[in-house]
């Protein structure tokens, strides 16, 4: 029934990316919705003779009807259920210290007995320094600071104007008849510093597609603006909503009703989760480390490497799986390439890549292991020393036993499978853009 | 008025593509009602032909065909047909008076035509064991006929009211014979670890008397070294009875392996070669981890008995002793904990002429209840099964097999090799009620080219 099956494994990442199509021809139209609609996020397994080799998640939809295209996706770019928004704004000079009034003596001023203001004050020129008051209801008012004086204790008292050059006297916002409840002072022209809204989460959605983290960043803006845009982010991209594409264009119905599957392996969600925090630990203690932060991913078979790492989250929070892309990059101390991904039962896996040949490509193109048996296509794994028995020889460099030196030796770094029998495998250290996929076709097991 | 019948292409381990048929037809009636009548009905079929495909509750359209004085009649699907209609006459006038229609019709039919009637399999009761060899063709004791594999149509494995284990597992392989493999009895389906003609590696000792396993005996692997290190080699020279019985294990197989830990966690991996070569020459099975301390099944990889093309190489006496070289070997290491590893044995389920795999929940019946794993495979090779309480005609489950591989059964003599399981472990007495009882085994035999000679 599912149409055109392929999918991708990389040393890199372990289980990739994968399609596949459904059609009318097939299915009904209603029964197409129906998938469309609640099938987003369901675990697919791909098995070969009862063993898992390849799994992951319905990642996105496109549904193509009478001429209508819809999508739904869990790409963070279009759905996120927990996020904040990292802004600029100078920090907080000062909070509340004590019993708080408007307008102290009549005056368009603020009041803090227990607060000093002579250190914010601006008798002349533009104000250096601003107030942002949070009523008792929830409303908001804010002003720029003039000059400080006395109502009850020394300077606990400051003129407040609406503009900063201090020309009218007065609050913006809400405070007619209102209760002061907090307050912050801040500098006008500081330089900013980098602030953190705190974290709203859509907890059903959460709770249905697992905590998809997201961080918006925002150049310069107040608190209250930050919030704002968080509140609108999550109202906006808290589900994976379904969403009509093409400006809601209709256009001539063309051909029966299709709907494009991508899948997403589980490496994918290790991106929806971001460290802030940097750490430095042996690699294989951090990769054991970072991989425990997941919510899909458990560590499966984790090699030991004691090369000293860190992985640097701050000031610019990392994904999960960036981070853990870093440290299988640094490969060891004696220089070898290490490889990690994320396997069957959603398991990682972080090894040294192999040292010995275990595939060859016979010279008539045909796949096999070492005992020179042809590969199931389906079970062909990445991060392997493949032979090209075809290809010119020459010898061993002179100095070295390494078999990567061998030149009919190549590291595939991909292998792409299509249903039912085509393998395609991709050989590291070709330049991008130069077309070096090899594609073998077999039937069953015995070409 | 004029056929001339397509073969389909073979292709091993497939069922052929569907093929294409034209042909040309006389509507010859005696009146137009009487025309339009044949014609609504071909328009019928052409519409219940579709309708089937998609599953619409519509029974298949077949066609059915017979050469002249041939005995046996075949039928093929009818996946779809497209029609031409014109009159025998020229002229419009001619059309509407007409009570004749020619047709020529293009029908895309299935590759194989089968046997109009199916051909029961016998029944069966298996003792219990780690795997047990169902034989398809011996009783009424008539190898598979026709020259292309049977579609199964009904398969059931039952349990229940004698034996009421909860199997929840099970992995199916067809063995059959060909040019090599003649005599099927001789093929071995449980390799015991604790053989005495396996070589026991580091850390690893047999252990006799244990009610658990296979045979009552395992192999032991003691927390010593942790690490990678080979605890058991067998070679097929130490299961077979003869050289002779080599050939009849040729074949690609997808290795189990009976086994459990004590604690913690251990991480196997089966390695595939010939005794005399070095250890790092062996081909290398993936790398699967044990924690259950129940017995269980493991999925230890694919490998063919013998590793060598055999265009080129082919089996002679001589290269027959060297088979029985062809070896396993069982590396394992301890990643957690202080337990020991327990090697009961390997369950070779062949792979190359067939192969299902089915979870599904636990079949358990009792001295009242009988339940049957129902098997079955649709004309147009759609396959599912079900779990069905015959003494209460429920349906308990209802599920597509979790990987399936060309199940159909090769013309000639062949087994089923199975290994069943409960849903998480495996218990050595558990058994199967029988096989192909009550809710018995059907098949249709199948050919790629529409002869009526069997």
């Amino acid at each position: 029934m599912a149409q055109g099956w392929k999918r991708s494994i990389g040393t890199i990442g372990g289980y990739l990316q994968g399609s596949f199509r459904l059609s009318e021809e097939d299915l009904t139209v209603a029964e197409l919705k129906d998938f469309y609609a609640s099938k987003l996020g369901c675990r697919l397994e791909e098995q070969t003779f009862g063993m898992v080799s390849w799994e992951g998640m319905l990642y996105e939809f496109r549904l193509v009807n009478a001429g209508r295209e819809y999508r739904r996706t869990l790409d963070p770019k279009w759905f996120h259920n927990k996020l904040q928004v990292v802004y600029s704004y100078p920090s907080t000079e000062d909070t509340e210290q004590g019993n708080l009034a408007y307008d102290p003596g009549g005056n368009d001023a603020f009041q803090d007995d227990g607060q000093d203001f002579s250190e914010w004050e601006t008798a002349a020129l533009d104000a250096a320094y601003t107030i942002a008051v949070v009523n008792t209801d929830g409303t908001e008012g804010w002003g720029f600071l003039g000059a400080a004086f006395t109502t009850a204790n020394a300077n606990d008292s400051i003129y407040v104007y609406t503009d900063v050059e201090c020309t009218t006297g007065g609050w913006n916002g809400e405070t007619s008849g209102k209760t002061p409840s907090t307050y912050e002072v801040s500098g006008v022209s500081a330089s900013p510093t980098r602030q953190t809204t705190a974290t709203v989460e859509n907890t059903d959605s959460s709770g249905e597609y697992g905590r998809l983290n997201y961080y918006v960043t925002l150049g310069g803006a107040t608190p209250e603006a930050a919030e704002s845009l968080r509140d609108q982010e999550l109202a906006t991209y808290g589900w994976p909503r379904s969403r009509k594409m093409g400006g809601g264009r209709s256009q001539e119905k063309k051909g029966p009703a299709v709907l494009e599957v991508s899948v997403a392996g589980y490496w994918t969600t290790l991106n929806w989760r971001y460290r802030t925090i940097s750490r430095m630990a042996t690699a294989s203690a951090l990769i054991s480390f970072l991989v425990g932060k997941s919510e899909w991913v458990t560590a499966g078979r984790i090699e030991t490497n004691d090369m000293r790492t860190k992985v640097d989250c701050d000031p610019i929070p990392k994904r999960l799986g960036d981070a853990i892309e870093d440290v299988i990059l640094q490969g060891d101390l004696s220089g070898n390439l290490w490889q990690g991904g994320v396997y069957a039962g959603r398991r990682f896996v972080y090894e040294q890549a192999p040292t010995t040949v275990a595939y060859y490509e016979r010279s008539d193109g045909v796949l096999v292991d070492a005992a020179r048996v042809p590969v199931i296509p389906s079970l062909m794994p990445a991060g392997v020393l493949l032979m090209d028995e075809g290809a010119p020889g020459g010898g061993q460099p002179a100095g070295t036993s390494s078999v990567w030196d061998d030149p009919r030796v190549a590291y595939v770094d991909e292998v792409r499978f299509a249903a039912p029998d085509v393998l395609e495998y991709h050989l590291a250290g070709d330049a991008p853009g130069v077309t070096t996929l090899v594609r073998q076709i077999q039937r069953g097991s015995r070409e | 008025m004029a056929w001339n019948p397509k073969a389909a292409t073979p292709a091993y381990g497939e069922v052929p593509e569907p093929v294409e048929e034209t042909l040309t037809l006389l509507a010859d009636c005696s009146s137009q009602d009487d025309l339009a009548t044949h014609l609504q009905a071909l328009d019928a079929m052409r519409r219940y032909a579709d309708a089937y495909l998609r599953n619409r509750e519509i029974r298949p359209v077949w066609w059915h065909a017979k050469a002249y004085l041939e005995t046996g009649e075949r039928r093929a699907l009818v996946r779809k047909i497209e029609t031409e209609i014109t009159c025998p006459l020229a002229t419009r006038a001619d059309w509407v008076e007409s009570y004749r229609a020619v047709v020529r019709a293009k029908v895309t039919r299935g590759g194989l035509w089968e046997r109009t009637a199916t051909v029961a399999m016998p029944a069966a009761t298996p003792a219990a064991a780690a795997a047990v060899v169902y034989d398809y063709t011996a009783s009424p004791g008539v190898d598979v006929v026709g020259d292309a594999p049977a579609r199964i149509s009904w398969l059931s494995i039952s349990s229940g009211k004698t034996y009421n284990d909860p199997i929840g597992r099970l992995w199916i392989g067809i063995l059959s014979a060909n040019d090599y493999s003649t005599t099927l009895a001789n093929f071995v389906h449980i390799w015991e670890c604790e053989d005495a003609g396996a070589t026991l590696g580091t850390n690893a000792t047999r252990v006799a008397g244990d009610g658990t396993a296979s045979s009552g005996g395992l192999v032991r692997v003691t927390p010593g070294t942790a690490t990678w290190a080979k605890r058991l080699t067998i070679n097929l020279g130490a299961v077979v009875g003869s050289v002779d019985h080599v050939v009849d294990n040729y074949g690609v197989y997808q290795w189990l392996l009976r086994t459990k830990v004590s604690a913690g966690t251990w991480e196997i991996q089966f390695r595939f070669g010939y005794v005399s070569m070095d250890d790092g020459d062996f081909v290398q099975g993936p790398i699967v981890e044990c924690t259950g301390t129940s017995w269980d099944y493991l999925e230890q990889g694919i490998a063919e008995i013998p590793l060598r093309d055999l265009r080129c190489i082919p089996s002679s006496g001589t290269h027959e002793l060297g088979d029985t070289y062809w070896a396993i070997q069982v590396w394992a290491r301890r990643t957690d904990g202080s337990g020991t590893l327990d090697l009961d044995c390997f369950c070779p389920i062949p792979i190359d002429d067939g192969f299902l795999k089915a979870t599904f929940g636990s079949m358990q019946g009792d001295a009242s209840h009988r339940k049957d794993w129902i098997f079955a495979q649709s004309p147009g090779g759609q396959c599912q099964f079900l779990v069905f309480n015959v003494d209460t005609a429920s349906t308990e489950f209802i599920g597509e097999p979790d990987s399936i591989h060309n199940f159909r059964l090769p013309p000639g003599d062949g087994r089923l090799v199975i290994v069943y399981a409960r849903e998480t472990s495996s218990d050595i007495t558990d058994r199967l009620d029988a096989i192909n009882t009550g809710n018995g085994g059907l098949y249709y035999p199948a050919w790629y080219s529409l002869r009526g000679s069997e």
